[in-house]
């Protein structure tokens, strides 16, 4: 399945396939260069728009709905490219131009002496090595790669092969060497041709990238992904701090609780001022109550604020469900006691101390 | 000598005569014009046409009309001016003088 375009040609609409509209633009972008400058091209761009569109109309007949590259590559065809124009030769030159790389506009002459293999830094995908090689054999750039990588399957050496040639053959950098690497002569107007192609092809590259809406999507959610990142980043940051305050908190409680069990179970000891010895502290206390009672307020009083704020500092990040209306007022029923209990009994176990040595 | 150069050197420049002679013949549109020259083997991509006929129209040689069409948008239709035609005649000699130097070097 393939999006389309709707494009309106020499006044009339059509849909067209989003490459083969690629195709159409590149190609359409290739006669305005050509063309130059002058008064009368944009006169003569409509008139060619206006054939194209003549012959669009012409091959839906009502049958089709879209322009496909063929359709494209037909209208190429029978317009012929900008370099054919101005020349009435035998045919029109078929080979060379159809190369799968890339749209190019590309001088390929076939059979011209004094080619040089260079490496074409304009194809390259890594040193340029297989499409310089394409060029000076004039076959297509991929049977190259394809060659290639089945040699790098077949023994792994093609690497090493591959570096050697990287170090050894030359770039094309200069557009002398340019013009070289596919067999051109080196005039003055050639270079100037060249260069003033491959600016103009940068250009309406960038323009058409730029203008696209390629670009602002890809700008777009490139800084969405950014934003993402930092926002995972953050959270896992959290939760591990959630983790270590939790842990510190538990901690907290579980010697609470475990003091409270010492306590009860008569573990601790304390000097007593009348005897020799030391004795449990159960016994010195009047009420021995009082001191489970008293740990189960402390309990109360800071385990329930503990729990709270930590359902309010990290509930957002752990996905905790809010706390319906009745635990709050649960939690601060029981927090009030606690507070009552802590009090009440602490006052009361201090009381009995302050009896004994006062 | 690059052979294919200048045969190639050669025919452009007799291109516009030849336009010229099948427009005299009669107004056309682009399509014919490509299958006189096809008739006479002179094989030429339309992209060429273009150009051309724009600057002989803005020499003042061609004129056209808008025809419109059933199947597409509304074509051109080129015939010779005045001038055009008065052009052609010079032209048609400057051809015969041409034929006659080359035919003189042949013997």
């Amino acid at each position: 399945m393939k999006k389309t375009l709707s494009v309106n040609l020499g006044g009339s609409v059509y849909h067209i396939d989003d490459d083969a509209y690629q195709e159409l633009m590149d190609y359409l972008q290739d006669v305005k260069r050509h063309l130059g400058d002058e008064a009368s091209s944009e006169e003569v761009l409509n008139d060619i728009e206006q054939r194209i569109s003549e012959l669009f109309s012409q091959w839906m007949q009502g049958r089709r709905e879209v322009i496909t590259r063929a359709d494209v590559q037909k209208v190429i065809d029978v317009l012929g490219r900008p370099e054919q124009y101005d020349s009435a030769e035998g045919e029109p030159k078929e080979e060379g131009q159809r190369t799968e790389s890339q749209r190019e506009d590309s001088a390929h002459s076939s059979g011209q002496p004094h080619r040089r293999l260079y490496r074409d830094p304009e194809n390259a995908i890594l040193g340029g090595v297989c499409s310089g090689l394409a060029v000076y054999l004039n076959i297509s750039v991929v049977l190259v790669r394809v060659l290639y990588s089945l040699l790098i399957w077949f023994g792994g050496t093609g690497f090493l092969f591959y570096f050697l040639c990287w170090i050894i053959i030359p770039e094309a950098r200069t557009a002398a060497q340019r013009l070289e690497m596919q067999g051109e002569d080196v005039t003055i107007e050639n270079i100037e041709k060249k260069v003033r192609e491959e600016y103009g092809k940068v250009k309406d590259r960038v323009d058409g990238y730029v203008s696209s809406n390629n670009f602002q999507k890809n700008m777009y959610s490139a800084g969405n992904g950014f934003t993402e990142v930092v926002r995972v980043c953050l959270k896992i940051f959290l939760i591990f701090l959630a983790g270590i305050i939790g842990l510190a908190g538990v901690s907290v409680l579980v010697a609470l609780i475990v003091s409270l069990i010492a306590l009860w179970t008569g573990s601790i000891h304390i000097a007593s001022p009348w005897m020799l010895d030391m004795v449990p502290l159960q016994d010195m206390i009047a009420n021995p109550m009082s001191t489970t009672w008293l740990s189960v307020g402390f309990l109360l009083a800071f385990g329930i604020p503990f729990v709270a704020l930590f359902r309010l500092l990290f509930g957002r990040t752990l996905n905790l469900k809010p706390a319906p209306k009745w635990e709050i007022w649960v939690g601060s029923i029981f927090w009030f006691i606690g507070i009552g209990l802590c009090t009440f009994f602490g006052i009361d176990l201090i009381s009995s101390f302050g009896g004994v040595w006062l | 000598m690059d052979i294919e150069n200048v045969k190639s050197q050669m025919r452009k420049g007799f291109l516009e005569y030849c336009t010229l002679l099948i427009l005299k013949k009669k107004a056309s549109y682009t399509s014919d014009i490509i299958e006189g020259l096809k008739s006479a083997h002179l094989i030429v991509v339309e992209g060429t046409l273009y150009p051309l006929l724009t600057r002989l129209k803005n020499d003042g040689l061609l004129s056209y009309e808008w025809a419109e069409s059933t199947q597409g948008p509304p074509r051109k239709y080129y015939s010779l001016t005045e001038d055009g035609c008065a052009i052609l005649e010079e032209l048609g000699e400057a051809w015969s003088e041409l034929s006659m130097s080359i035919n003189h070097l042949n013997e």
